[in-house]
């Protein structure tokens, strides 16, 4: 059986990984890609837990998380169009109408 | 043993938030049956929706329902009180505002309906579950509304701005979560509490939890250093939207983080985390009352002085007692009335919503439109907490329990802030009164609806600030059925 620390390391790298994408890129659908990455480490975490403790409750709050992403995708994808046809491009550096 | 899933008298519980679900739904049924009805009644209709919801409040009874995740009690009404105010002021201010602007529809209110649902169950949930649902479903509807004026570029990058960061911060919020399941093995108030009691907050990984949690909900709060969407939003946003976002979503996350906070108590003496969640609240305060000195944009100014007012609150967070939970709530509920009123003025200047409304627009107002000028000096008034408002005995509450917890340094910081305040409060009202309205600003427009929302902000900043005693003897019982179980 593998142990539960690898579980953990990769998803924390896995976190890693989505915060640094959501830091550096400026491309809105690579950004939001960032964070999808940074809730499946979540659910990873999750998973490895539950299945350490050999309970569910880990388990059912991963499929809560997944409806949220895939509730939070629809809404997120919406705006990047909305965004897409004010300004051709969805570049979020481009989004700079607002600043003191 | 199995427990029913459902206890007896579910139903009565949740009723509030039934009766607002069900009543978004009929906006959503009217707007695609008959969009001509729905733009005449939806606005309406929601202010009685709101209206029957807190009426609703009077059959909940109190105790844990859905297996031991959602709590009604005192406080919760407290706290339901305060959203369903500030969904009532917004929806007033937002019927003529989007009747002006031409984007009135029935989905709007249907979302802020919604999203007040979500508020509610964040105050009630005990489970992290139900805590990170209720901010999802907030989190959602407050998306779609920020982005709502379409045809606006600024209101477009509102809702990108908000939509990144929120997400950002949930996948925070989540993290944080399952490392504290990690640790204690429950995300459950008790569980935790439980937890806490016997931990001596050595665990590294608990300590990553509580900071990435406190990071996650901090982006929500508009707590600094996780503030700077909060200005560019708020100017982006339609007004009412702004109005309500300054507001509800944070007292939603401040009533889910007193529960955490009180769960977590034990282990506060024992590590330096309050030392962090001192350090934000200071940083907000000065960071939010000094930027706000130099905004010209009035809603930049709001967000700035959000920024500071949500400072003041976690003063009395710093140590979860009954009286710092009655002084969050009194705060919340004089904050919304407050905020909501110098925001609802603001939506009524009919100028392009693309352009920045800055000072030299309410310019003279106090002359051209004398119940607007009263209302947004009185509502400066209370922001800057000068007597006889509700702004003042409510910062004093605050200041107090802080004081009595032994936090004396930040409070005294807090105080010498709340003085520097009071600067660029007072030249709102310079501008109201002594300043001459620049040709071609144009007169705002006066509505049935927003005249009546900015009297219920002032009846109710007049009437705490005068008679204080009933809210502060309910808010008091309310905090200690909380904090007793």
């Amino acid at each position: 059986m593998i142990p539960t620390e690898w579980f953990l390391v990769l998803s924390a790298i896995l976190f890693a990984i989505g915060v640094c994408g959501v830091l550096t890129r400026r491309n809105g659908i690579t950004i939001f890609m960032s964070i999808e990455l940074m809730i499946n480490a979540v659910n990873l975490t999750f998973v490895a837990y539950a299945r350490l403790f050999g309970d569910l409750h880990g388990v059912m709050f991963v499929f809560f998380i997944m409806a949220i992403a895939a509730a939070e995708a629809a809404v997120g994808l919406a705006i990047f169009i909305s965004l897409f046809h004010h300004r051709a491009s969805i570049d979020v550096d481009e989004a700079n109408l607002m600043h003191w | 043993m199995i427990q029913p899933l459902l206890e007896a008298g579910w139903m009565n519980a949740i009723l509030p938030e039934l009766v607002l679900v069900g009543g978004g739904l009929l906006l959503l049924m009217i707007e695609g049956f008959s969009p001509k009805t729905s733009r005449s009644i939806s606005g309406p209709l929601a202010v009685i929706l709101l209206i029957a919801a807190t009426w609703a409040q009077n059959f909940t009874v109190g105790g844990t329902f859905f297996g031991n995740t959602y709590q009604i009690s005192g406080i919760t009404r407290v706290f339901d009180l305060t959203f369903l105010l500030a969904g009532i002021l917004a929806t007033l201010f937002a019927r003529e505002y989007l009747e002006r602007e031409g984007i009135d529809s029935g989905e709007f209110y249907a979302l802020l309906l919604w999203g007040t649902v979500g508020m509610m169950m964040m105050a009630k949930g005990l489970d992290l579950l139900i805590v990170i649902l209720g901010l999802e479903i907030l989190s959602i509807c407050i998306f779609v509304l920020l982005g709502y004026h379409r045809r606006l570029p600024v209101s477009n990058e509102a809702s990108l701005k908000y939509f990144l960061m929120g997400a950002f911060a949930t996948g925070f919020i989540l993290y944080g979560t399952a490392l504290f399941y990690g640790a204690t093995r429950s995300t459950h108030v008790d569980g935790l509490r439980q937890y806490f009691l016997t931990a001596d907050g050595s665990n590294p990984i608990l300590t990553v939890a509580f900071v990435l949690l406190v990071a996650g909900f901090g982006f929500k709060l508009a707590l600094a250093p996780f503030h700077p969407w909060a200005p560019d939003v708020y100017q982006g946003a339609p007004t009412p939207v702004a109005a309500w976002l300054s507001v509800a979503p944070k007292a939603a996350t401040l009533i889910a983080l007193i529960r955490l906070f009180d769960a977590m108590a034990p282990v506060f003496q024992r590590t330096q985390w309050m030392l962090m969640l001192a350090a934000m609240a200071v940083l907000s305060m000065i960071i939010g009352n000094a930027v706000a000195i130099v905004q010209r944009d009035l809603k930049r100014m709001l967000a700035y002085s959000g920024i500071a007012h949500v400072g003041y609150m976690m003063i009395a967070l710093l140590t979860v007692r009954d009286e710092s939970v009655a002084a969050v709530a009194i705060y919340a509920i004089t904050y919304a009335l407050m905020n909501i009123g110098a925001f609802g003025v603001v939506s009524m200047l009919g100028k392009n919503q693309n352009d920045p409304q800055t000072l030299d627009d309410i310019a003279g107002l106090g002359f051209r439109r004398p119940f607007f000028g009263l209302a947004m000096a009185l509502c400066m008034f209370s922001l800057a907490g000068l007597p006889p408002t509700a702004g003042f005995i409510s910062k004093f509450y605050i200041f107090k329990t802080a004081i009595e917890s032994g936090h004396t340094t930040v409070a005294f910081i807090g105080i010498l802030m709340s003085i520097v305040s009071v600067y660029y409060y007072l030249r709102v009202v310079y501008y109201l009164y002594m300043k001459e309205a620049a040709d071609g600003v144009p007169v705002p427009v006066s509505g049935v609806f927003a005249t009546g929302a900015l009297a219920i902000s002032m009846i109710g900043i007049l009437l705490i600030g005068i008679f204080p005693t009933p809210l502060f003897q309910m808010a008091g019982n309310a905090a200690r059925e909380l904090l007793r179980q």
